[in-house]
C-alpha cells in the first residue's frame, strides 16, 4: 500500500475514539436541517407570500387558507419538495452501496453508467411504449416508464459488476472504463430512439439529459416513491455485508455473509432507486458520490449509520440544488443536473487527487 | 476436526494441487509449510471453501458444502495471508466485524470488551481509534488477528471445538511480535480449539506445531509430527538447497540450519 494513501487517509480523518456517537450527532443535525430544507423549499418560488405554515394547517383543519396558497403548496411545491426528498435519498443511498459493492469510492451510479441505463430505458419504454397494444398500455400503465428503467439500471449495473469484478475484487481503472463504454453505448442507442421520436415524445425526452425536479407532480411520485422506500427500507439491512465486503468477497464469506445472496439485493437495490429516481428526475449526477464521501469523512464508513445519514443529506443537497437551480436564472428554470454538476464535478475531482495513489491510477 | 480428503485444484490447465489429503486435530496446532508455490495458500482456501476444488471437506464431521457461510462463521475464523481494506475503518471497527460474525444482536451486548481483550492480546491496545490504513505492515497483521480471534473467542462452544485457519499470521512481525501470535496459536489449541497455520518459518513452526504437513509440488510430500518431517532429506529435496536438522539450544524439537552456499551437497554429506 502506497504511503500517499495512507496519509491522504490521515489528513482526511484525524482519528480519536468512537466515531459511532459522531455518527449519531450528524444523524440528529441531519435531521432537523432536512426539516428546515424541507419547509424552506416549500415557500421557495416565484410566487411570494404564499402562506405556507397556513396551507399545511389547512389540510388538517387546523387554520384557513385561501385556494391559490393551497394550490401551489399542495399541487405544486408539496410534490416537488417530496420529489426531491426521495430522489436526493435514493441517489445518496444507491451510490454509497455501490461504493461499498464495488469496494471504492468513486462508484457512482451516473459516472459509471447506471443512470444512463436506466435512462435508456425509460426513453425506451417512452418512445416505444405507444407502439405497445393498448391492453398492454393499461395494464402497466404509469409503471412502464419507472419498470423500464429499472431493467435499464439492473442490466448496466450487473453487466459492470461482472466486467470490473474478478475474484471478488474489483479494479478500479475497469470499472471506470466500462462505465465509459456502457454510457457511450446507451448514449448512442437513447440517441436512434430520440431520432424516432415524435414531438411530443421530444418534449418529455429533454429533461432527460440533465435532470429536473420540474416535471414532479403526484402521479409520478405514486409511482415511483413505493420502489424507492422499498430500497431505502432495504438498504440498512446490507450494512453489515457491506462493511464485510470491504474486507473483500472471501473474508466477507468467512465473517458469515452469505456473498451472492447478498451482491444480488445490492445490485438490485441500486438498479431499483437509481431507475425509479430516472423516471421522475431523469439522470442527476454527483449526488452519489459526494454525499457518502463527505459523511465516510464525517463519521466513518461503517454503513450502518453512513446509509441512513446518506439518506438524509442526500434529501438535503438535492433540495437545496433544487431551490439554486429555481432562483440562479429566474425566472426561468437551470435544470438541476447543472447545478448538481457545477458543485459535484469540482469536489469529485478533488476526491480523485486525495486518493489517486490508492486508486492507482 | 478438520478431513480433507483428495482436494485437487486446477486452474487453467495446471494442477496446484494434486490429490491432497489433509487431516487436523482439535486440540492441537497444525503448520503446513513447503517452498514458494508448492501450494499452501492454495490448500488452505480449499479447505475454507474460497475456491473451487475436487475431494471433499469436513469440519468436526460435518461436510462444509452442506453448511451456510452463517453456520462456518460461528465455528471457523480465517486469516488471509494479505488483503485490502477498501475504506478508512478503524482498528476497533475492523475488530467489531469479527464480532458480529454469527452472534444475536443481544449477545453482542454483552462482548462489547472482547475487542479491546483481542487487542491487547495481540499488543494493539491503543490503536482501537486508527484507521487501518495508517498502520505498519505488522500491525495491520495483528489488527487482522484480533479481528479472527474475537470470531471463535472462546475454543470450544457448547462441546464443539473451534478453529483458527492462519496463512502466515507471522510473516509480517518482529521476532518478539511472532512469539506472541504463536503463543495465541498455542493457547487457543491448548484450550480445546484447532489451529491450522500456514507457517514460512521453519524454526518457529518446529517449536509451537504439534503436527506438520509439508508441500512440494502441489502434493504432500511427508506429513507427521515436526521431528519426523523436518529431516535432511526431505527438506534439502523440497527447498532445492543444502539443509541440515540438529536440536534446538534449549529443547528437542528439530532446529534446521541453512548451509553455506559455498558448502556444496557434497561437502555436507
Ligand atoms: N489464481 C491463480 N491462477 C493461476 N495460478 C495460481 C493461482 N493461485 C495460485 N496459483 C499458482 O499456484 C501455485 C501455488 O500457489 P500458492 O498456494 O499461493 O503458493 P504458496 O505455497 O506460496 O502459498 C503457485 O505457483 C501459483 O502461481
Ligand atoms: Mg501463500
Amino acid at each position: 500500500m502506497a504511503v500517499g494513501h495512507t496519509l491522504a487517509f490521515q489528513q482526511a480523518a484525524p482519528m480519536a475514539g468512537d466515531r459511532r456517537i459522531r455518527a449519531r450527532v450528524t444523524q440528529v443535525m441531519l435531521c432537523g436541517a432536512l426539516v428546515l430544507t424541507m419547509l424552506l423549499s416549500l415557500g421557495w418560488g416565484a410566487a411570494s407570500n404564499i402562506d405556507v405554515i397556513g396551507a399545511l394547517l389547512a389540510r388538517l383543519g387546523l387554520a384557513e387558507a385561501g385556494p391559490v396558497d393551497m394550490t401551489i403548496v399542495w399541487d405544486i411545491r408539496m410534490p416537488r419538495m417530496i420529489t426531491g426528498v426521495l430522489v436526493g435519498a435514493a441517489l445518496a443511498v444507491s451510490g454509497a452501496v455501490m461504493q461499498g459493492l464495488f469496494r471504492n469510492p468513486l462508484a457512482d451510479p451516473g459516472l459509471v453508467g447506471v443512470s444512463a441505463g436506466a435512462g435508456l430505458g425509460a426513453v425506451a419504454a417512452i418512445v416505444l411504449g405507444g407502439l405497445m397494444p393498448v391492453a398492454v398500455q393499461q395494464i402497466t400503465g404509469g409503471y412502464l416508464i419507472p419498470l423500464a428503467a429499472f431493467l435499464g439500471g439492473w442490466a448496466s449495473t450487473l453487466l459492470l459488476y461482472r466486467v470490473a469484478t474478478n475474484g471478488g475484487q474489483t479494479s478500479v481503472a475497469t470499472m471506470l472504463l466500462a462505465g465509459i463504454a456502457l454510457g457511450g453505448l446507451t448514449g448512442a442507442v437513447t440517441g436512434v430512439l430520440v431520432y424516432a421520436a415524435t414531438d411530443d415524445q421530444l418534449r418529455d425526452l429533454t429533461f432527460w439529459g440533465m435532470g429536473s425536479l420540474g416535471g414532479a407532480n403526484w402521479v409520478k411520485l405514486y409511482s415511483a416513491s413505493p420502489v424507492i422506500l422499498a430500497t431505502l427500507v432495504t438498504a440498512p439491512f446490507l450494512a453489515r455485508a457491506l462493511d464485510a465486503l470491504a474486507l473483500g468477497e472471501p473474508v466477507a464469506a468467512h465473517l458469515g455473509i452469505d456473498v451472492q445472496r447478498m451482491k444480488r439485493i445490492a445490485i438490485m437495490s441500486v438498479a431499483a432507486s437509481v431507475g425509479a429516481s430516472v423516471a421522475i428526475t431523469g439522470g442527476i449526477g454527483f449526488i452519489g458520490i459526494i454525499v457518502p464521501h463527505m459523511l465516510r469523512l464525517a463519521q466513518g464508513p461503517e454503513h450502518r449509520m453512513l446509509l441512513p445519514n446518506a439518506a438524509l443529506l442526500g434529501a438535503i443537497v438535492l433540495l437545496l440544488s433544487d431551490m439554486i437551480s429555481r432562483v440562479i436564472v429566474a425566472p426561468a428554470e437551470l435544470p438541476i443536473g447543472i447545478v448538481t454538476a457545477i458543485i459535484g464535478a469540482p469536489l469529485f475531482l478533488w476526491i480523485l487527487i486525495k486518493n489517486r495513489s490508492m486508486l492507482g491510477i | 476436526m478438520i478431513s480433507a480428503k483428495n482436494i485437487t485444484v486446477t486452474i487453467g490447465a495446471r494442477k496446484i494441487l494434486d490429490d491432497v489429503t489433509f487431516d487436523a486435530a482439535a486440540g492441537k496446532v497444525t503448520a503446513i509449510v513447503g517452498p514458494n508455490g508448492s501450494g499452501k495458500t492454495t490448500l488452505l482456501r480449499a479447505i475454507t471453501d474460497e475456491i473451487a476444488h475436487s475431494g471433499t471437506v469436513a469440519i468436526n464431521g460435518t461436510d462444509t458444502v452442506t453448511m451456510s457461510s452463517a453456520a462456518l462463521s460461528t465455528v471457523r475464523a480465517v486469516l488471509p495471508q494479505s488483503g485490502t481494506v477498501a475504506f478508512p475503518f478503524t482498528v476497533l471497527e475492523l475488530v467489531r466485524l469479527g464480532l458480529t460474525a454469527g452472534r444475536s444482536v443481544a449477545d453482542l451486548r454483552m462482548l462489547d470488551h472482547l475487542p479491546h481483550a483481542a487487542l491487547k492480546r495481540v499488543g494493539l491496545d491503543g490503536f482501537e481509534g486508527q484507521l487501518i490504513q495508517g498502520l505498519s505492515g505488522g500491525e495491520r497483521q495483528r489488527a487482522q488477528l484480533a479481528r479472527v480471534l474475537v470470531q471463535v473467542w472462546e475454543p470450544v462452544l457448547d462441546g464443539t471445538p473451534r478453529w483458527l485457519f492462519l496463512d502466515e499470521p507471522v510473516s509480517a512481525l518482529d521476532i518478539g511480535h511472532q512469539l506472541v501470535v504463536m503463543n495465541i496459536a498455542r493457547a487457543f489449541a491448548k484450550a480445546g480449539g484447532g489451529v491450522v497455520a500456514v507457517m514460512h518459518d521453519l524454526n518457529l513452526t518446529s517449536m509451537f506445531a504439534d503436527h506438520v504437513t509439508l508441500l512440494h509440488d502441489g502434493q504432500v510430500r511427508v506429513s507427521g509430527a515436526p521431528d519426523v518431517v523436518f529431516n535432511d532429506t526431505d527438506l534439502s529435496a523440497c527447498y532445492g538447497c543444502p539443509l541440515r536438522t540438529n536440536t534446538a539450544p534449549t529443547s528437542t524439537a528439530p532446529w534446521i540450519l541453512p548451509q553455506s552456499a559455498i558448502l556444496t551437497p557434497e561437502a555436507i554429506q
